[in-house]
């Protein structure tokens, strides 16, 4: 208690000198504001400032699109020819030359100045967009004409397909016909060689009959000719009976020398006439024969029209193929139809979905009442409030580190040589109250401009700040605290004004490019990058960013906020002993 | 009016590479001492070990009040060859951080500010800021600080430097009058004159030696000397 009282009259005392000195003033508080200012001023929010670029190209190249597409961002210069373009880049008057070129395709070939990287990639990527742009509107041209050209080709499978089908019928009537044809021949056929073998049968009876005519004949005219002999002797008997009986001798022999003549003719005849029937019946086996292998002939040749026809009836399955093919072309061209030109030209989509986006607080709305809808837009909801917002936290931790350092540095050190300092030291139990009054001056006067710049995150710029008091309280009083007793630290170490502000800048210039401003921390190598993420301004942006774009619950910032306090203790640990070391 | 006895034994104090040894002196109540010494001679350096600034190598420092002692930081008044003030604060506002430091009731300090303004006549003063006073008017506010919560033991060093005459007369009659009160005064000065005729004791460092008064006397006697500037050029 005795230990407080001595303080709070020490912070009044350390306080009123603050105030009353305009020099510190100016420097710790009004320059602070100034530069903060400034510092949030030179984020335009109308955005980025035109960067000049150069542009070659030939006579017949059409720039005009692409001139049009860059001019957002980029101002472009033509020129003739690429030297031109380059002695102005290496005079720092361009960032780039795009040298556009054309014989059946486009060729940009793009030279840019790589000793200003920051702004570079920038323009780089513009370029790029731009040109995948105008990449992909030429795409959806060029597609949506063979898109056109694809649309017709149904109207041909369609042709074909019919053409198909009328030929698929009549090779099914062709078939048919055939097959009934070869039924019909076969069954002709058979009729034929039945015939055939009929005739045959008939044939040979004939020849047989033909034959037994023969034998009987012979046996008949030799039995008649016998019988003749024995007339014949009978008229010899008459004849040598003399006449009368001779005459009917002579009158018997002349008769059956007659009816033997007779005979013979008709044997001869009868003979002549079998010859000529097996002659005949000869000629009729021999067409017989002749039909039988014409027949034969023919039921080979059926049987190949036969195995013509499978093979017809196989071929069909052919043009059944085809047609099935056919409808698998044509389904393809219907797919092919349903392709949009956008589809080819931009076939994978890349959607970047941000995680987070700002709300739009209706107040702020009703203030830009009298801008542009896209221009509150832009302002709102826009890439320029998006980029102050998620770079705010690290710029309030880097204000607060250089604030509360420089501040505690000058505090502490116009504390070390006050003159008052001499008779402070001569009352009893004045360690820990000099230390806390030090303490708590710096953060009360590093306190007026960081409410400011928290004031101005939460109304200008819509962060969560006051929904979230008490935590962005506590980080900052944290965050405060370990810089103002950086700054005592140095102070106490030193305790030369000239000596501790060199040191205090490079100090400050230290933790700035450890707090991963100047070179991203991922950026880092892996030992750099370890330091830099345990460094308490980059632990509290940490657990701000969570807090204020994510409204993550006090749980998820434990960690943050207990190593802050981990590093606080062990800070004032070490503060203390070197006070202590340092008799102060 | 308290007894108080003030005693310092075999001290030996030292700053960067220089000491001073063997410090014997002892002062009552109402006795002044004139330190007096060359500059660089380690005058503020003995100052600064008998108010308990700096720890003494050996040696003892007693204080003691109506035979009792008590520690010496919770009642010396030390005012510094520079005014030990805060600068951009008023008087008053001086007044009473020092006096609420030094564990007064805001009452005490209001009556010991109304007394000190008025003996050390500041009282149109008060609301200025130090670095409005001019030296002499910084000087009497650094003293009326010193004294402000009533100290059994004043020190001052060196408090004389840059005051004209008349102020200089003006101070050493209140520091006088402080010694009637019983005070113990203790003066670092180069005014010899002043110290010789004001101070009843008087103690003299010479390379890295304390003199005390007695030894000053003898030392004085032994070489037939009248005053101390002829001490000093020997």
């Amino acid at each position: 208690m005795r230990k407080i009282t001595k303080t709070i009259p020490l912070v009044s005392a350390s306080l009123k000198e603050f105030v009353r000195n305009w020099k510190s003033v100016c420097m710790l508080l009004l320059l602070p504001l100034l530069i903060i200012g400034s510092f949030f001023a030179s984020f335009s929010t109308s955005g980025l400032q035109k960067i000049p670029v150069g542009i070659i190209s030939q006579q017949d190249v059409e720039l005009e699109e692409f001139e049009n597409l860059l001019s957002g961002i980029l101002i472009t210069n033509k020129f003739d020819t690429l030297e031109d373009c380059m002695e102005e880049l290496r005079k720092y008057n361009q960032y780039a030359c795009i040298d556009v070129k054309k014989d059946r395709t486009y060729r940009i070939e793009m030279n840019y100045d790589n000793t200003r990287t920051l702004v570079i990639w920038g323009i780089i990527n513009q370029v790029k967009s731009t040109i995948d742009y105008i990449k992909k509107q030429k795409t959806i041209e060029v597609t949506s004409k063979i898109l056109e050209q694809v649309e017709t080709g149904p109207q041909y499978i369609d042709e074909i397909q019919n053409d198909l089908a009328a030929l698929d019928n009549a090779l099914t009537v062709q078939t048919r016909n055939i097959d009934n044809s070869v039924q019909i021949i076969n069954s002709g056929l058979i009729s034929i060689e039945t015939g055939l073998d009929s005739l045959n049968t008939r044939v040979s009876n004939i020849n047989s009959k033909v034959y037994s005519l023969g034998s009987d004949k012979v046996v008949y005219s030799n039995s008649i000719k016998s019988s003749l002999n024995t007339i014949d002797g009978y008229g010899n008997q008459l004849i040598a009976l003399g006449p009368p009986s001779s005459q009917y001798g002579t009158s018997v022999k002349s008769n059956t020398n007659l009816i033997k003549s007779n005979i013979n003719n008709y044997d001869s005849k009868v003979d002549s006439a079998a010859n000529n029937i097996l002659l005949e019946t000869n000629q009729i086996s021999l067409v017989e024969n002749t039909m039988d292998s014409s027949s034969s002939e023919i039921r080979r040749k059926v049987s190949e029209i036969q195995s013509i026809n499978w093979d017809l009836k196989n071929k069909k399955t052919y043009v059944g193929q085809a047609r099935d093919d056919l409808d698998i072309l044509e389904e393809y061209f219907s797919k092919i139809e349903g392709i949009s030109p956008e589809e080819v030209a931009d076939p994978i989509k890349l959607s970047f979905q941000p995680t987070y986006l700002p709300d739009i607080n209706p107040d702020i709305i009703r203030r830009f009442q009298d801008k542009e809808q896209d221009e509150i837009t832009r302002l709102i909801k826009g890439e320029t409030l998006l980029s102050f917002q998620v770079i705010f936290p690290k710029i309030l931790l880097l204000i607060v580190m250089f604030i509360s350092l420089l501040t505690s540095s000058f505090v502490c050190l116009n504390y070390i040589k006050s003159p008052a300092t001499a008779r402070l030291k001569t009352i009893k139990g004045m360690f820990f109250p000099s230390f806390f009054s030090i303490y708590i001056a710096s953060s009360l006067i590093t306190l007026i401009p960081i409410v400011a710049v928290v004031l101005l995150g939460n109304f200008l710029f819509l962060l969560p700040f006051v929904e979230n008091l008490w935590i962005v309280c506590l980080i900052l009083i944290l965050t405060i605290s370990i810089n103002v007793l950086l700054g005592m630290g140095v102070s106490y170490l030193i305790k030369d004004k000239t000596l501790t502000l060199l040191v205090s800048i490079f100090m400050l210039l230290f933790l700035l490019f450890f707090s991963g401003f100047i070179l991203p921390i991922e950026r880092m190598g892996a030992s750099p990058a370890k330091i830099a993420t345990n460094f308490p301004g980059n632990i509290g942006t940490d657990a701000l960013n969570k807090l204020l774009f994510y409204d993550q619950p006090f749980s998820s910032l434990k960690i943050n906020i207990i190593s802050l306090m981990i590093i606080l203790f062990l800070l004032c640990s070490l503060i203390l002993f070197i006070k202590k070391i340092r008799e102060i | 009016m308290e007894n108080i006895y003030f005693k310092v034994s075999n001290l030996t104090t030292s700053y960067k590479d220089f000491s001073i040894k063997e410090i014997d002196f002892d002062l009552s109540s109402g006795d002044m001492l004139g330190l007096i010494g060359k500059s660089g001679s380690g005058k503020s350096t003995l100052i600064k070990t008998v108010i308990g600034l700096k720890k003494p190598k050996t040696g003892t420092i007693s204080f003691y009040i109506n035979d009792k002692k008590v520690p010496v930081e919770n009642n010396v008044g030390y005012s510094s060859q520079e005014n030990s003030l805060f600068p951009f604060l008023t008087l008053k506002e001086n007044i009473m951080v020092y006096g609420k430091l030094m564990g007064l009731k805001k009452s005490e300090i209001l009556e010991r500010k109304r007394i000190l303004l008025a003996k050390f006549k500041l009282e149109n003063d008060e609301n200025k800021k130090i670095v409005e006073f001019s030296g002499g008017m910084a000087k009497r506010a650094d003293i009326i600080v010193t004294l402000l919560h009533n100290p059994a033991i004043i020190i001052l060093d060196e408090p004389f430097n840059g005051l004209d005459f008349m102020l200089t007369r003006f101070l050493w009659e209140q520091i006088k009058d402080l010694a009637k009160e019983g005070k113990i005064i203790i003066v670092s000065s180069h005014f010899l004159t002043a110290i010789q005729k004001n101070c009843n004791k008087i103690g003299f460092i010479s390379e890295g030696h304390f003199y005390n008064h007695n030894e000053m006397l003898a030392r004085m006697k032994q070489r037939n000397l009248s005053s101390l500037q002829e001490l000093f050029v020997e």
